[in-house]
């Protein structure tokens, strides 16, 4: 099977003043694509430090990634841009919308520096907005949103370049089990149009991923769930 | 990136952030008419002052006179002092270095002046102190030619006139201001005519009756002492005889010309050994120009701390803006946005307001001068005429300084922005 994503060797520790706090130890990883995995573990265990790093938005560590066949750390940052543009979808934890603007707004913005005709983008926020129940407050600022409702924007920014991976932090944290479903429905309706790779950490969802990832004791470890 | 997109990532970077950046380019366009204001200003005062103070001493003449203690407005000849008469004048010709003299004879007979201003009702009288000078006091070359009149020709030909430049000066600064009266300009003021009376002022009379006289001004001169009148020499030496042929003639000055500026100190010397005050342009030069060096290091010190405290302050408010908005310059590029994409945006955005707020800055700055011009032409001509206006524009210098107050913070901004744009993505995202 051909692995989107390959880890070698892979640490990753956090200097503090201090301490050093190592996250990570010697974890080998390869993800496959077009897959579903959860990520899980205890709270501190590293899963968001996975992901981030999974995700080419944390490139501090030692070891070697390889996304896409290319080793992340022999990228420039221009490089690493187009890559984050055209591949790659992250819903952060603490989502990092941009508060002054919309939540339409908010969804388009990675579009307009991938630099893509604009009516086209425009067309397919209002659907991811429209899909995930969120039409009534799409020009609203998203300062003004509800935590779950944040959450949702978040999700349909991560989507609207229609990247290969999507890397997603408790995206369903603060949502209720009906809009829970209705984002996994969303997915399952994306994926079905054109497949992608979804990496996402979950505490407790009904949905069956393909891999789950343990994180533990600064070890990974991959489980095949079919 | 395509222009659209480019307006539209624009606009959505700055969304919520253009107040603070009107009230930036506010304080930059303040402070950029501010100093443009004070610097013409300054240098415009500065000018003015130098044409007050300047003498017309050129270099490598001394200005010669009787050694006199000066207490306040009096002066009282010392008792040693020499007789600073013809062959004293004859003998500071025959000094090595030498090359001309110019004197001015003193005239020992009291007189007065009347007649009426000019478009101002009622006459007016003052006591004068006649000087005699030659035709080397005037400028303009055919007045020169006319310089002479003889005290004894008893027509009604005209008396020409040479008065100190500095009457001027002060009649323009502080008497028309105080009694409202419209400022003179030096070529105004040829040609005007008065009456003068010899023999006789205010305060003292001849035994033998005053002769009257009608005077025209032909020039003015700044070596005249303040309040005299400077006629031909022949008419004060004939009038000093007229009334006493005892008493020798006397100058009260003597403008000696060297053959070089070199030759001045030696001169000098052995002017002043013959018991002579001896004054040197550089002397003159050296006291005005002492003022001058102290009006102009509080102008230079004046502008550099508005420039330096403008200059800090917009620094200081677009790093503080940057770094503010580093958090958001994170998820831009955790978005994919690429640092070279953002810096565009932002040098755009910072560029085109300090070209924007220097061209408003400039206008504004020149506007407000122009106004006090104006202002100062309209209540306050006598300093107009005297100083020849206070506002001066130099062009070049304001655009330089007024560049850098706009391109140091800019070009400041953009190396704290494309440093805070390359700083690792995690470490962004936490702010
Ligand atoms: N920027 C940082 N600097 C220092 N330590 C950090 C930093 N980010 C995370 N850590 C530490 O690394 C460890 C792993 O953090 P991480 O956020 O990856 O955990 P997590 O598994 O996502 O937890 P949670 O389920 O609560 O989100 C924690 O002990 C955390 O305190
Ligand atoms: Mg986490």
């Amino acid at each position: 099977m051909e692995s989107v994503i390959e880890v070698r060797g892979l640490n990753k520790s956090y200097k503090l003043p201090s301490e050093t706090i190592d996250v990570l130890k010697d974890v080998n990883l390869a993800v496959e694509k077009d897959r579903i995995y959860f990520i899980k573990g205890l709270s501190g265990s590293g899963k968001s430090t996975l992901l981030r790093i999974l995700g080419a938005i944390d490139t501090d560590y030692s070891g070697e990634i390889f996304f896409d066949g290319k080793n992340i750390k022999k990228l420039n940052k221009r490089e690493i841009s187009l890559m984050r543009q055209k591949m790659i979808g992250f819903v952060f934890q603490d989502f990092h919308l941009l508060g002054k603007l919309s939540a339409l707004e908010n969804v388009v913005l990675p579009a307009l520096f991938a630099d893509r005709h604009y009516k086209s983008i425009r067309e397919r926020a209002q659907w991811l907005l429209g899909r995930l129940g969120l039409e009534g407050v799409a020009s609203h600022s998203v300062n003004k949103l509800s935590r779950g409702e944040k959450q949702r924007v978040a999700f349909a920014r991560a989507l609207i370049n229609s990247p290969s991976v999507v890397l997603c932090d408790e995206p369903t944290a603060s949502l209720d089990e009906k809009n829970t479903q209705i984002l996994f429905d969303l997915v399952g309706e994306l994926r079905a149009e054109k497949p992608f790779t979804l990496i996402v950490v979950v505490h407790a969802v009904k949905l069956k991923p393909d891999y789950i990832v343990r994180v533990q004791d600064k070890k990974v470890e991959v489980t095949c769930e079919v | 990136m395509k222009f659209r997109n480019f307006v539209r990532a624009f606009s959505f970077w700055n969304r919520g952030h253009w107040s603070s950046f009107f009230y930036s380019s506010i304080m930059l366009i303040i402070s950029t008419s501010l100093v443009f204001l004070f610097l013409s200003l300054g240098f415009g005062i500065k000018s003015a002052l130098a044409k007050i103070f300047s003498s017309s001493l050129t270099s490598g003449q001394i200005l010669v006179s009787p050694a006199v203690n000066r207490v306040g407005f009096f002066t009282v000849e010392k008792k040693s002092s020499s007789l600073l008469d013809y062959d004293a004048a004859l003998r500071i010709l025959e000094i090595e270095g030498v090359v001309a003299i110019d004197s001015q004879l003193f005239c020992a007979v009291p007189a007065s002046l009347s007649g009426h201003v000019p478009g101002i009702q009622g006459t007016y009288y003052t006591d004068v102190t006649i000087e005699g000078v030659d035709s080397s006091y005037i400028d303009d070359p055919v007045a020169r030619l006319h310089f002479k009149r003889s005290f004894y020709d008893s027509t009604a030909r005209i008396l020409p006139v040479v008065i100190s430049s500095s009457l001027l000066n002060l009649y323009n600064a502080g008497l028309a201001p105080a009694n409202r009266l419209p400022g003179i300009t030096p070529e105004a003021v040829i040609g005007f005519e008065a009456n003068l009376e010899v023999g006789r002022s205010s305060i003292t009379e001849e035994s033998l009756p005053p002769r009257l006289f009608r005077v025209k001004l032909v020039g003015l001169s700044s070596n005249l002492s303040l309040l005299a009148l400077g006629v031909p020499t022949e008419f004060v030496r004939e009038a000093n005889s007229y009334y006493h042929p005892d008493k020798p003639q006397q100058y009260s000055s003597v403008i000696v010309t060297v053959e070089s500026p070199s030759a001045v100190s030696k001169v000098v010397e052995e002017i002043e050994k013959m018991g002579f005050e001896a004054r040197t342009d550089s002397e003159l030069v050296k006291r005005t120009s002492t003022f001058l060096r102290l009006v102009t290091f509080g102008i230079t010190a004046f502008s550099l701390i508005i420039v330096i405290s403008s200059l800090t302050s917009t620094v200081y408010t677009i790093s503080r803006q940057i770094s503010e908005r580093s958090g958001q310059i994170g998820v831009l590029r955790a978005l994919g946005a690429s640092p070279s994409d953002l810096t565009k945006i932002f040098s755009f955005q910072v560029f085109s307001i300090a070209f924007a707020d220097l061209l408003l800055g400039y206008t504004f700055g020149f506007v407000l001068s122009f106004a006090l011009e104006y202002y100062i032409k309209l209540f306050l001509p006598s300093i107009y005429v005297l100083t020849g206006g206070v506002i001066t524009f130099p062009i070049i210098l304001l655009l330089i300084i007024l560049l850098a107050l706009s391109i140091i913070p800019s070009v400041t901004a953009y190396f704290i922005y494309v440093r805070t744009v390359g700083r690792n993505l995690p470490e962004l995202l936490s702010e």
